[in-house]
């Protein structure tokens, strides 16, 4: 498990998958953020310009009502200034006079028709009530009901407003109003002569309030000083108690607006309370209205988040697309360069300024490590070529030593002759080993070569060895590393022949075949054993004339001309051994 | 090397087709994003309200309609009102309800104005799995969800106690009923007899259907020239009330008679200033109406309900009736 998760996260190294996190994570942010601070500035600002509008609104109601109550206000102080009206205060009964207040207010009632009834009382208990026209109520006992006895108590000038009640003076009418009332007092005496009542229509009132629009489920209502209410939409369901309404808070507060949840509605509460009236209006507001539909509204905003959250998930993945192309491109091209395709590599355009550098500086690493590459084989050639020098320009002195005593005897025994030809063999031996510092020679001066030293060897051993050349013309120029053959030759004298009783013979034969140039040496000595056969390029340190083992010379051979090339040995007990030297055919050209 | 460039053909052809699925999804997702900005689906509920009488003269009735429609504005509700036009017609009552069943509503509300004869077409309205409310009466079967309407038997009761207290053994009482067999009939009456108590006995009389203003005119006025020693009339709805009274008063005998009964108009508020009507039980219709649509609403809702409420009632005399809470409740704003 522990593994499993491992590989995931190890997967989620990738370029594109950290540039695809790390962008969705910056998004989110952004866009929570951004959702959760336009909600709730949203909300909040909905919310605070609704409130505002409802304060205006409410206080609109209140100044209107204030309007109608001041306009009958003035109308009852147009009454009061009449004579006639005063006249009929003093309780002095006259018809006529009565005929004109009548008039009076059978016009006032004309041109105000929020005024329902307009009621005159002197004091005496008389009255007037309207114009005088229509059947009052006999049953109406308006002293006992509480406005009349309000107005009583109210002071001189003082206009008293009743809470709504229902009128019903006039017979078979019963109609809610607003009672205004004024006592009317004897400036001299100070007594009550008498009361003026107005009575304004009820509808008023409601009308206005059920005008305000507060959204479609918000409402107006009014209260009065003592709590009473003046009006209310749902004012039956008030009475009965299946709705309740706040009024003692709401007429508390300071603040124009109330927040309230308690019948599970959150509603704002805002207030205006008039100067003239004592009378507090007050609008009441849904806030889910104003909110219409918070859920919608919030789910808009996760659909958005959602939109904007793929469209940045699919521009992240996008955009580190186009970085980690390039780099996979190039990580696959390195990978490719597998030590053969140097050449081949070419540097990708492709990709951001970094990645094309990074490109042409690999390369130009490669070039390095080419050009490294190639020195180093070159040192080693040299290497090798200075070691093939050091070891090719070596002369055994036991042969020196001998061959020189074989000459010393030979003029002792005035042997002229053979001492010369051994001197002059001797000479050109020398000659070939010491002054040439080539590596290459021609097959012809290394067949000399060895046919000097045969002939030294026979001279000294005489009746003992015998040798035979026989080398195609062709191949006289074709070229050959220096010191193959005359160790070899010697191998079959030291080895072969020597141990022969009887006189021995080496053949050396030389030939072309196909693009190699084969040279053998023959002898008819004891030959090699199985075992030392198989053996006998292992074998290192097999002091020869000159030190130059068969191993030598095999890896000679074959550092120069390669695998293919090389001796091979053949040898049968007491028969014979062969030995083929097998290079390939190439002009020599005066030695490298 | 051929390899892999055919892993890259696949991998760019992969990476196309990712492009293309988010490409897919972002449009998709901006499509529901932009039409759901017109969606408002908001289902309004659709209740059916089947008085027992829709008539304008009826100040009873018309509140109870003003209440039902009153909460119906008010939790969004689209309510429609069918009726028959007298109190006693069973068969057009029983067609409507055939009607408003026909219409799915999501609940109907029905005063039945028979106790014991609707049950079939009442219990049609519970197979069709609408939500059954009664206001006012009911039937004698207990199907619906919630019963909605005065205690016409405590009222009833009420009303027999405070006039059995001025009766003596000169009294004689006749009770003016509604529909014979309606559920707001029978319990009112069994109510005031109960009231009455042992003073029972100086009822006399029972007259029934008296189920239009001018039925219980005729009735009333047979009734004393049958008996004229009644002195004491006790009306069990509004026309039998109104009825009542009027006869008393064209017969010119209101001050041998004393008239009670139960709901009340702008006439009947002018008989009992003038003491022709000595006292009523007003029930709160107002109420009755709004509560029956508002419990609909919460049964619709799948809010639990009561199974009876009581909308109230109260008895008003001359006395009390300019009081705030009686003038709230007598006279209409």
């Amino acid at each position: 498990m522990k593994k499993k998760i491992r590989e995931i996260l190890s997967k989620l190294n990738s370029i594109n998958y950290i540039m695809g996190i790390y962008f969705s994570i910056v998004v989110l942010v952004t866009i929570s953020l951004f959702m959760t601070f336009s909600i709730y500035y949203t909300k909040e600002t909905l919310i605070e310009n609704s409130t505002d509008n409802n304060v205006q609104l409410v206080k609109q109601v209140s100044n209107s009502i204030d309007g109608y109550i001041r306009q009958m206000e003035m109308v009852m102080q147009l009454l009061l200034d009449n004579t006639d009206v005063n006249y009929f205060f003093y309780g002095n009964k006259d018809e006529e006079v009565e005929l004109r207040i009548k008039n009076i207010i059978s016009s006032i009632m004309n041109s105000n028709k929020e005024i329902y009834c307009v009621t005159l009382i002197d004091k005496n208990r008389d009255y007037i009530v309207n114009d005088g026209t229509l059947v009052l109520n006999d049953y109406n006992n308006f002293t006992n009901t509480e406005w009349f006895k309000n107005a009583i108590d109210s002071e001189f000038y003082q206009f008293k407003i009743s809470s709504s009640h229902v009128q019903n003076a006039i017979k078979g009418d019963y109609k809610w109003v607003i009672t205004i009332s004024r006592k009317i007092i004897d400036p001299v005496t100070n007594e009550m002569i008498g009361i003026i009542f107005m009575d304004l229509n009820y509808d008023v009132i409601s009308n206005l309030c059920q005008e305000i629009e507060l959204g479609k489920r918000g409402y107006v209502y009014i209260v009065n000083n003592n709590m009473e209410i003046i009006y209310h939409p749902q004012q039956k369901l008030l009475l009965s108690c299946i709705k309740e309404e706040l009024i003692e808070e709401i007429l508390e507060i300071n603040d124009k607006s109330l927040f309230d949840k308690s019948d599970g509605n959150k509603k704002i509460y805002v207030k205006y309370t008039s100067i003239n009236t004592d009378w507090t209006t007050i609008g009441v507001s849904y806030v889910e209205e104003f909110i219409k539909n918070q859920n919608k509204l919030f789910l808009e905003y996760i659909l958005l988040a959602l939109v904007l959250l793929l469209s940045s998930l699919l521009i992240a993945w996008i955009f580190a697309d186009k970085i980690s192309r390039p780099i996979k491109k190039l990580k696959k091209s390195i990978e490719e360069v597998q030590g053969e395709n140097i050449a081949q590599y070419k540097p990708q355009n492709e990709g951001s300024t970094e990645i094309i550098s990074l490109s042409n500086s690999f390369k130009k690493m490669l070039i390095r490590i080419e050009d490294l590459m190639k020195q180093i084989i070159k040192e080693q050639k040299e290497k090798r070529i200075s070691e093939m020098k050091a070891l090719q320009s070596q002369i055994n002195p036991h042969f020196l030593y001998n061959t020189l005593y074989s000459i010393i005897w030979m003029v002792e025994v005035d042997n002229n002759d053979d001492a010369i030809l051994m001197i002059s063999s001797l000479a050109k031996l020398f000659r070939q080993a010491i002054g040439n510092s080539n590596i290459y020679v021609s097959i012809s001066q290394e067949i000399e070569y060895t046919q000097n030293y045969l002939i030294i060897q026979k001279m000294r051993y005489r009746d003992k060895i015998d040798f035979e050349i026989d080398v195609d013309d062709e191949i006289n120029n074709a070229q050959i590393i220096k010191l193959i053959l005359q160790p070899i030759v010697e191998n079959a004298l030291y080895h072969g022949l020597k141990y022969k009783k009887s006189k021995g013979l080496i053949k050396i034969i030389g030939y072309r075949r196909k693009n190699d140039v084969i040279l053998e040496v023959n002898d008819n000595g004891v030959g090699i054993e199985e075992e030392r056969l198989k053996n006998i390029f292992n074998i290192k340190s097999e002091a020869n004339s000159n030190g130059v083992g068969l191993e030598n010379i095999q890896t000679r051979l074959k550092l120069t001309y390669g695998e293919k090339y090389g001796i091979k040995i053949f040898s049968i007990i007491n028969i014979g051994t062969t030995v083929i030297i097998k290079i390939p055919y190439e002009i020599f050209n005066g030695g490298k | 090397m051929k390899y892999s460039m055919e892993v890259n053909k696949v991998g760019s052809r992969i990476r196309n087709i990712i492009i293309g699925i988010f490409i897919f999804l972002i449009i998709i997702l901006a499509i529901v994003f932009f039409s759901k900005r017109d969606f408002d689906g908001e289902k309004k509920s659709k209740i059916i309200f089947i008085p027992k009488v829709v008539d304008k003269n009826n100040e009873f009735w018309t509140e109870i309609i003003e209440g039902a429609e009153f909460a119906a504005n008010e939790f969004n509700i689209s309510l429609e009102i069918m009726g028959p036009d007298t109190e006693d017609n069973i068969n057009l009552q029983s067609k409507y309800i055939l009607e408003a069943i026909e219409k799915q509503p999501d609940a109907i509300i029905i005063s039945p104005i028979s106790y014991t004869k609707m049950n079939i077409v009442i219990n049609s309205i519970k197979e069709k799995n609408i939500k059954l409310i009664f206001v006012d009466s009911k039937i004698n079967d207990t199907i619906e969800e919630c019963f909605i309407g005065t205690d016409n038997f405590e009222e009833g009761k009420n009303l027999g106690k405070y006039i059995s207290r001025q009766v003596d053994k000169e009294s004689k009482v006749a009770i003016i009923s509604h529909v014979t067999d309606s559920y707001t009939a029978n319990e009112r009456k069994l109510g005031v007899i109960n009231g009455f108590g042992e003073n029972e006995k100086y009822i006399v009389e029972v007259v029934n259907n008296a189920n239009t203003y001018e039925k219980a005119f005729e009735l009333t006025k047979i009734l004393l020239e049958k008996n004229s020693e009644i002195n004491i009339i006790i009306g069990l709805n509004l026309y039998s009330t109104i009825g009542a009274a009027r006869a008393v008063d064209n017969l010119g005998l209101s001050n041998d008679i004393e008239i009670f009964g139960f709901d009340s108009n702008k006439e009947g508020i002018r008989y009992l200033e003038e003491d022709i009507i000595n006292g009523i039980i007003v029930q709160r219709a107002f109420n009755m109406g709004y509560l029956g649509v508002e419990n609909a609403y919460k049964l619709i809702n799948n809010i639990a309900v009561e199974d009876e409420i009581n909308s109230g009632a109260k008895l008003i005399i001359k006395q009390n009736m300019y009081e705030k809470d009686s003038e709230k409740l007598l006279f209409p704003f």
